[in-house]
């Protein structure tokens, strides 16, 4: 019971790790670079949750809705400003460029006036409440996390497979040249993914608020993202959700059940141990360069 | 005796077969082509003989050694340099580094004298910018040794790819398109050169080439692939006239 | 610039500094860094020694990424490896002059362990793979309290040459100067030697340097070693910079640092290791100097130099990817052929170094 107790609790955490992780892949999809902000704008969309809801007052489901809209356009403008000038330079200038967004987010929410330095608590109608399946007690923030998983995936999966622009974007990511000569807007795209994927962090980013606090380094559980996304072949979103899943079990096993230190490191263990002996992660494709 | 020994050479991607039981054989002073329309495994069956990508099955001879299974890198070492269709040059750094690049695999200093860049590598260093200086001088490149790559035109990057692999001295020489994006002058120059590069220096050429007035110009023996399969071989004119080759190339 | 230009041995070629006039320049340089301790007050002489220790780590970033163009988003770890090496070695009673190099071997060696399973992994892997690494680092070095003290500290000895004790600000800067000049003289040389030039060729593309006989698999793992071997040395140095060291001093923000290092510095140029650590050194000075002139609301503010180092990197990406050193060179460039500069040559240059593995 205790062990299941364990994968319900990491299963949540996983969630989180794998909506992180989604947003990775979309944009990694969209222009084949990583966003090393993505953990920070997770974190902005906590702070837009405290303030729709604590300092603002506002009822939790329409803060709820501001703050993700509100991130959503952060994600706009930084795709605008920041994304747009670099266009057609190599990879590693533009994840250089995020790392630099990701520490300017980091310190202008301190400067914002009634958040920062210190760390707030999000309320939820649902804080502390449990729910009870037979032996089994899952905290009601767990179960939130979960559902609204599942309802994102499914939302995400038919827009993908369903929508006009969902398909456009799958034909981008495949190759961008060919689908801009097919009339693609390709900026466009751009710019929704960026709005799409900065909405997904602060879904998740309110959703971790319960269980973590909000404070400026709530944004590094994203580098635990990482390891999930490649888990999953980084380049897949199926991949990405049971890569998030697998890593946040795999965590809440080890935390209980290993000497202490383990629970902090199994997410980069598995990681290492994946790219050495999985290489294509577990619903990767291999690219070879054309000569 | 051949210096390059092709047999039954065959890679499939997935279901496709790219390359299927190609056979044939370079001799040491020959200038053997490969032509063929487009997607017809060109330059697949020399990507299979400088070993960067794994043949389903067949074999490769080099000079006499088994080469079917050996890492690329050590190919370079037995004698075989090429230059690719695309051009693949390193983009920061001068003419002059990037020829010297071929003179990787005669590079004997140890880990020591290259940190301390005591007398021996110096001596060393010496006799592979000789090298490299007569190779620049060759494909006439003096005015661009300290010129970084990026920023250089077409024509004389070709020239560039075309010295370092010259630089490694090698026995055979796989050049992939080595006219495409010349203009008519500089293609003219490089048949020169071809010539010389068998002549002068005793260099076997093993080329993939579709400009056909530069393959009957130098060509010894011609090879016309389609599908991945041979369709013909012998002298230029007879390959060129081969009905099966106009068929390929025209359609039907 | 132009007298450099005409040749008329190889032997010229082989000289690392070309000509009389650059080589006074050096010297007065170098003589202006060894007077430095008589020239400044401790504070900002210990700045400067902090100055060569990261310009050391930086030089083992610039010659993997930089240089070879394998990336690291770890480096952080051969830091602490180096560190805790030293500091582990000289509590149980080693000399400095021994724990110094085998800082640098242990980080090597740690070095070669993540290089190997690397050699198949692109840019993207490789540097969450680096990272991974890190993090793993820092955690047996919290949890392997026999040796490192966890996260109660280890306090470093006075490093001692010879029976000569490292004991004042002034030696130890010293000290750090000379290792520094002679690592950037090592890797000068390698990088003119067969080895620089196989490292450069994998930067620019692998394919092709495969195929001109370069083995992946060993100059990858050599510049793996190479980059943590140096990186190690910082370490040790940091550590006695220090005097006290815990696990947290080298987290993923230090890995971070090493990284904008080379990239503001100027990625693929040993001048660039020295301005970027200068850059990374200098730049929470200056904000603290600028504190006073700024109003209050503003300068009160504890995340403004996170803000700065930030928005700094962000605009050399984007404005000057040269870095710091391909700043400079436009600027001599412009000077050099003044008035007669033409319109377009100063123009910035939108050219990266590629690392073709992304």
């Amino acid at each position: 019971m205790i062990f299941l107790q364990q994968v319900v609790s990491g299963a949540a955490i996983g969630c989180i790790y794998a909506m992180v992780a989604l947003g990775f892949i979309l944009i990694y999809k969209a222009t084949e670079t990583i966003n090393f902000a993505q953990g920070d704008l997770m974190m902005v969309g906590a702070y837009f949750g405290f303030t729709a809801v604590d300092l603002w007052g506002l009822p939790y489901w329409q803060g709820v809705i501001v703050a993700v809209a509100g991130t959503a356009v952060l994600g706009v403008v930084i795709e605008r400003v920041l994304m747009r000038p670099m266009i057609g330079l190599p990879a590693f200038a533009i994840v250089m460029v995020t790392l630099g967004l990701g520490y300017l987010l980091r310190s202008l929410v301190t400067m914002v006036p009634g958040w920062g330095t210190d760390s707030h608590k999000l309320t939820t109608p649902y804080t502390g409440q449990v729910l009870r399946l037979g032996d089994l007690v899952v905290s009601q923030e767990h179960v939130v996390i979960i559902a609204v998983t599942v309802v994102l995936i499914a939302g995400l999966y038919l827009f993908f497979r369903g929508t006009r622009t969902g398909i456009a974007m799958q034909a981008a990511s495949q190759n961008q040249m060919a689908a801009g000569y097919m009339g693609i807007p390709i900026r466009r795209l751009s710019t929704l993914i960026w709005a799409m994927s900065a909405a997904v962090a602060a879904i998740a980013g309110i959703l971790l608020a319960p269980l973590t606090f909000v404070h400026a380094q709530v944004g590094l559980i994203g580098i635990k993202a990482f390891p999930a996304a490649v888990l999953g072949g980084f380049g897949s979103m199926p991949g990405a959700i049971v890569g998030g899943l697998i890593l946040g079990i795999c965590e809440s096993l080890a935390g209980f059940y290993l000497p202490e230190g383990f629970k902090d490191v199994t997410a980069y263990i598995l990681l290492l141990a994946a790219l050495v002996f999985w290489p294509q992660g577990l619903f990767g494709q291999s690219v070879r360069k054309k000569v | 005796m051949a210096i390059l020994d092709v047999e039954n050479l065959s890679i499939r991607f997935g279901g496709l077969v790219a390359v299927d039981q190609v056979s044939f054989q370079v001799m040491p002073d020959q200038i053997f082509t490969i032509i063929g329309p487009n997607g017809a495994g060109k330059t697949t069956i020399f990507n299979l003989i400088s070993r960067l990508y794994e043949p389903t099955s067949g074999r490769i001879v080099f000079k006499g050694t088994d080469i079917t299974r050996r890492p690329p890198h050590q190919i370079a070492r037995l004698g075989m340099a090429r230059t690719f269709q695309n051009i693949e040059l390193f983009e920061h750094a001068t003419v002059l580094d990037n020829v010297l690049l071929g003179r990787h695999v005669h590079a004997r200093a140890g880990f020591l004298s290259q940190l301390c860049y005591l007398p021996s590598l110096r001596r060393d260093e010496k006799a592979f910018r000789e090298v490299a200086e007569g190779v620049i001088g060759f494909m006439d490149l003096e005015s661009y040794r300290r010129t970084p790559i990026h920023g250089l035109p077409y024509g004389i990057r070709k020239n560039v790819e075309l010295a370092r692999a010259l630089a490694l001295e090698p026995r055979l020489l796989l050049l992939d398109e080595p006219s495409s994006g010349l203009t008519p002058t500089e293609a003219r120059a490089l048949a020169y050169r071809l010539k010389a590069i068998r002549d002068r220096l005793g260099i076997a050429i093993l080329m993939v080439e579709h400009n056909l007035r530069l393959v009957s110009d130098v060509s010894d023996h011609v090879l016309a692939v389609n599908q991945g399969r041979i369709l013909t071989s012998g002298s230029s004119d007879a390959v060129q006239r081969h009905p099966d080759v106009v068929r390929a190339y025209i359609g039907e | 610039m132009a007298s450099n230009d005409l040749r008329i041995d190889h032997g010229q070629d082989l000289v690392l500094v070309p000509g009389r006039a650059a080589a006074l320049r050096w010297l007065l340089i170098g003589a202006l860094f060894v007077a430095l301790p008589w020239l400044i007050d401790e504070y900002f002489l210990s700045q400067f020694t902090f100055i060569c220790i990261y310009a050391i780590a930086g030089l083992g970033m610039m010659v993997l990424l930089g240089y070879t163009g394998l990336v690291s988003f770890g480096q952080a770890a051969f830091l602490a490896i180096g560190a805790y090496t030293a500091g582990a070695l000289e509590t149980a009673g080693v000399p400095f002059v021994v724990a110094l190099p085998a800082a640098g071997l242990v980080a090597a060696g740690a070095g070669v362990m993540i290089g190997l399973p690397a050699l198949r992994m692109t840019g993207l892997f490789l540097a969450i793979a680096t990272l991974s690494f890190a993090f793993i680092v820092e955690e047996v070095i919290t949890r392997w309290t026999s040796v490192t003290r966890g996260s109660l500290g280890l306090i470093m000895p006075d490093a001692t040459l010879f029976g000569w004790a490292i004991d004042s600000e002034r030696k130890f800067y010293l000290l750090c100067l000379g290792i520094l000049v002679l690592c950037l003289l090592g890797v000068a040389n390698l990088l003119r030697s067969p080895i620089g030039r196989a490292f450069i060729a994998i930067r620019d593309s692998r394919i092709a340097a495969q195929s001109m006989g370069v083995n992946l698999a060993i100059y990858q793992t050599l510049s793996f070693a190479i980059g943590a071997a140096l990186t190690g040395f910082a370490g040790a140095l940091l550590a006695h910079k220090l005097t006290f060291i815990t696990p947290e001093q080298f987290g993923i923000n230090v890995s971070i640092e090493m990284l904008t290092l080379v990239v503001v510095g100027g990625l693929g140029s040993l001048h660039g290791v020295v301005f970027g650590a200068a850059f990374i050194i200098l730049l929470p000075q200056v904000i603290a100097g600028l504190r006073g002139l700024l109003p209050d609301a503003i300068a009160n503010q504890t995340g403004i130099e996170t803000a700065a180092f930030g928005i700094i990197l962000i605009l050399f990406i984007i404005v000057e990817p040269g870095g710091i050193y391909g700043r400079w060179q436009s600027l001599r460039r412009y000077w050099s052929e003044f008035p007669f500069c033409k319109a377009g040559s100063f123009k910035r240059q939108r050219s990266f170094l590629k690392s073709e593995r992304w």
